[in-house]
């Protein structure tokens, strides 16, 4: 008897624990929270003919796919809305700068090392970085996905997705800002960071 | 007698493993037991208004004559008709007054004279009761330990005294299991503190400063404790206009419910604006429709002062007696931060505590601002560029023949009649409110476009992802757009627009580019 009553307080005792870990191993960001209310299923890998038509739809021929780089897109939830996004590299079409600079642009051009001030313009043959944001469960491919954001001064080496969970538990997640989705870690003049959703803008933090 | 050890060692471990839990908790019960309004802690259940959860005030909840998602047609305001069959005489439904940014009074009081220099303004008409907004508070008076400014005026001057500014307040709290929780004190992070005594020097220092957690040295306030815990949901929000909230505060609850359920007809329930109950601090909590404050956190311009008094100024009042903290540690009265006490009874009523607010001013902020008359259009610019604004402002209204900005930014409201009790019964709306047509270009709902700040404050969780529509009235005085200011022009500021906003954003994305120079041409003229 005294051994069933020692049994049943061990397992009571290591339910305890383990629930108070789990309910606080992670502080959640906001895009985390939303997250876990409905899991995102894992979408297929984007094609080249999606990604040309993801371009289209938002650029309409103003720019075109950076086909040199070795990985010209990745995919990820970005800005945190549980909807799959894509960063694309494109290059200007020389004989659309003046749409692409446009004050009624349907994207917003910005320059993540320097959100707070005005972005300088397109220049012929610039390396841009395309972010369109996922609409819903179709994510990127959807035809209303046309939330796009077009950087400047952040084409370098080294791209890849980090998810946020992953830097969550990342020994890197003390120095990091506030993080609401998924972040874009590259190299850029020997600089290793992240471009990362501030909620308004994709900004720029170097990790090393 | 071994299985007696181990079962004290097991529950050691037990105690070990909850220690961290035990602390967050603790630290969320003690900032509920802290927190110096209610405003300003995120509830944890959600106030969504009900069918019969507070007084329509003179409006049916079906109503569809109070307002207008139209820029061409005036709202009848038949339902107004139909109540208003007391004895006071109703005036006919009006423009409200919105002459110029010329600091004049509405009617609700007399413009009077600015007071003589030197001379201490007496509340009761527009000048003084402006002077008294204008107020710079100091140390003596009761100004912080924690505060964000020194007077109304400097989140509300821009172009006049209470209007905007480019001021942002800093919120900041962390998100578990889907559920807010604010940083210690409360979500807002005040980010300005008076001067603090050193402990072994006659020299001072700045010991209050709250900033977002973690805070290492918070011991070095009694009773505070090494705060580790970082507060990763963050927001800046900017300064709101007052100009014309007394009008807003006479639209009726009847009113702005019945818009969120129009909106959902008229967008087939893509855009469905939330209305919250909220409490109106001055009628003992009485429930009325939150329509100021990003959040919507407050219904009545009494409470939304009382609060502002409190948090922005850090001057307890006869609405809120508890001192703000600083991150969760008491720096009030009794404490070496705070040389004014927060139980002195009000001068014209010893019955009645008003703490730092003895000449209850929280009551002038709050007429001051019924007396504005609303933001005003730019008359030059609609005639110097009628043909474009005429244009833009058909877009707003409707794009590719479809619902538009105007479904959220209503262009037409009507207030509530003359006499009607609102506010929890404690203010009767004065004819010079009354029966008003305004053009706020706002329904004072929330919303989620995508832009959430993911605060909670008084709507419970359900207001998470929400902001408020702000009115768009005299927006061209705004250049940082958005709640968060992040937006520096009105194309980047469209394009923002998400969630229920989708679809519009999409018909704008759609448009030519002269067909949107004239939608914000338009907007310029606001």
């Amino acid at each position: 008897m005294n051994k069933r009553l020692l049994i049943l307080l061990c397992l009571t005792v290591l339910t305890g624990c383990h629930r108070t870990v789990d309910n606080n191993k992670v502080n959640e960001t906001p895009a985390q929270a939303k997250a876990t209310e409905t899991p995102r299923q894992p979408d297929p890998p984007p094609t080249h003919d999606e990604v040309r038509a993801a371009v289209q739809r938002n650029y309409a021929g103003d720019v075109t796919i950076d086909d040199t780089r070795p990985i010209p897109f990745m995919t990820g939830d970005f800005n945190g809305d549980n909807s799959e996004d894509i960063a694309i590299f494109v290059k200007p079409r020389s004989d659309k700068l003046s749409d692409l600079n446009s004050e009624f642009a349907n994207w917003i051009l910005e320059d993540p090392k320097q959100v707070r001030q005005l972005s300088g313009k397109v220049k012929p043959g610039e390396v841009l970085l395309v972010v369109i944001h996922g609409h819903e469960r179709e994510g990127w491919r959807s035809d209303l996905a046309r939330q796009t954001y077009l950087l400047k001064n952040v084409v370098g080496t080294e791209f890849r997705t980090q998810s946020i969970n992953q830097l969550s538990a990342s020994a890197e997640n003390r120095s990091l800002p506030q993080l609401r989705g998924d972040v874009i870690r590259e190299k850029v003049n020997d600089s290793v960071g992240i471009i990362y959703w501030t909620g308004a803008k994709y900004a720029w933090h170097p990790v090393s | 007698m071994r299985y007696l050890r181990l079962i004290v060692l097991l529950l050691a471990v037990a105690t070990l493993c909850m220690l961290p839990a035990a602390n967050r908790t603790f630290q969320s019960t003690a900032q509920t037991q802290m927190a110096a309004d209610e405003a300003n802690v995120a509830k944890t259940t959600d106030a969504t208004w009900t069918s019969g959860s507070v007084d329509l005030e003179g409006v049916p909840e079906d109503d569809t004559t109070t307002y207008t998602f139209s820029t061409k047609e005036d709202p009848t305001g038949d339902a107004l008709a139909k109540v208003a069959a007391d004895s006071c005489v109703q005036p006919s439904i009006m423009e409200a007054l919105a002459f110029g940014f010329d600091g004049e009074t509405n009617g609700f009081i007399p413009q009077g004279k600015p007071p003589e220099e030197c001379v201490e303004p007496i509340p009761g008409d527009f000048e003084n009761d402006k002077a008294i907004f204008e107020e710079i508070d100091q140390i003596e008076d009761g100004l912080g330990p924690v505060y964000n400014a020194q007077s109304c005026k400097e989140c509300h001057q821009n172009p006049v005294t209470g209007a905007i500014s480019q001021i942002t307040e800093l919120r900041a709290g962390h998100t578990q299991n889907s559920t807010f929780f604010d940083a210690p004190g409360g979500s807002l992070i005040n980010q300005r503190g008076i001067p603090t005594p050193n402990y072994h020097d006659p020299h001072k220092s700045a010991k209050v400063q709250e900033r977002v957690p973690p805070l290492f040295t918070a011991a070095i306030i009694a009773g505070g404790h090494a705060l580790t815990d970082e507060e990763p949901t963050r927001t800046l929000r900017t300064s709101l206009n007052t100009l014309g909230d007394g009008f807003v505060e006479a639209i009726a609850d009847g009113t702005l419910i019945s818009i969120a359920a129009q909106q959902k007809g008229q967008t087939n329930q893509e855009v469905h604006g939330l209305v919250i109950n909220v409490p109106v601090l001055e009628a003992g909590g009485r429930l009325r429709v939150g329509r100021f404050g990003w959040k919507n956190q407050h219904a009545s311009l009494v409470s939304f002062s009382g609060d502002a008094y409190l948090n922005e100024i850090g001057i307890t009042n006869f609405l809120i007696h508890d001192e703000n903290t600083s991150l969760g540690r008491f720096v009030g009265f009794g404490t070496p931060f705070d040389i004014v006490p927060d139980n002195t009874p009000c001068d014209a009523d010893p019955t009645l505590v008003c703490g730092e607010d003895t000449a209850q001013d929280v009551n002038t902020f709050a007429e001051f601002m019924r007396a504005t008359q609303a933001p005003p259009r730019d008359p030059d610019i609609i005639a110097q560029f009628t043909a474009d604004v005429a244009a833009g402002q058909a877009l707003f209204e409707s794009m590719n023949g479809q619902y538009s900005c105007s479904v959220c930014h209503v262009p037409t409201i009507v207030t509530g009649n003359r006499c009607q009790p609102i506010n929890g019964g404690t203010f009767r709306i004065p004819e010079a409110l009354a029966r008003k047509r305004i053009h706020p270009y706002g329904d004072f709902l929330l919303h989620d476009v995508g832009t959430g700040d993911f605060i909670v404050q008084n709507g419970g969780p359900v207001t998470r992802t929400t902001v408020r529509t702000p009115p768009l009235w005299g927006v061209r005085t705004r250049p940082q757009l958005m709640h968060d200011g992040e937006s520096l022009t009105f194309n980047e500021a469209i394009l923002r627009h998400s969630g229920e906003a989708l679809q519009v954003r999409l018909r704008y994305q759609a448009l030519t580019a002269a067909q949107k120079r004239q939608l914000i041409t338009f907007l310029e003229s606001l």
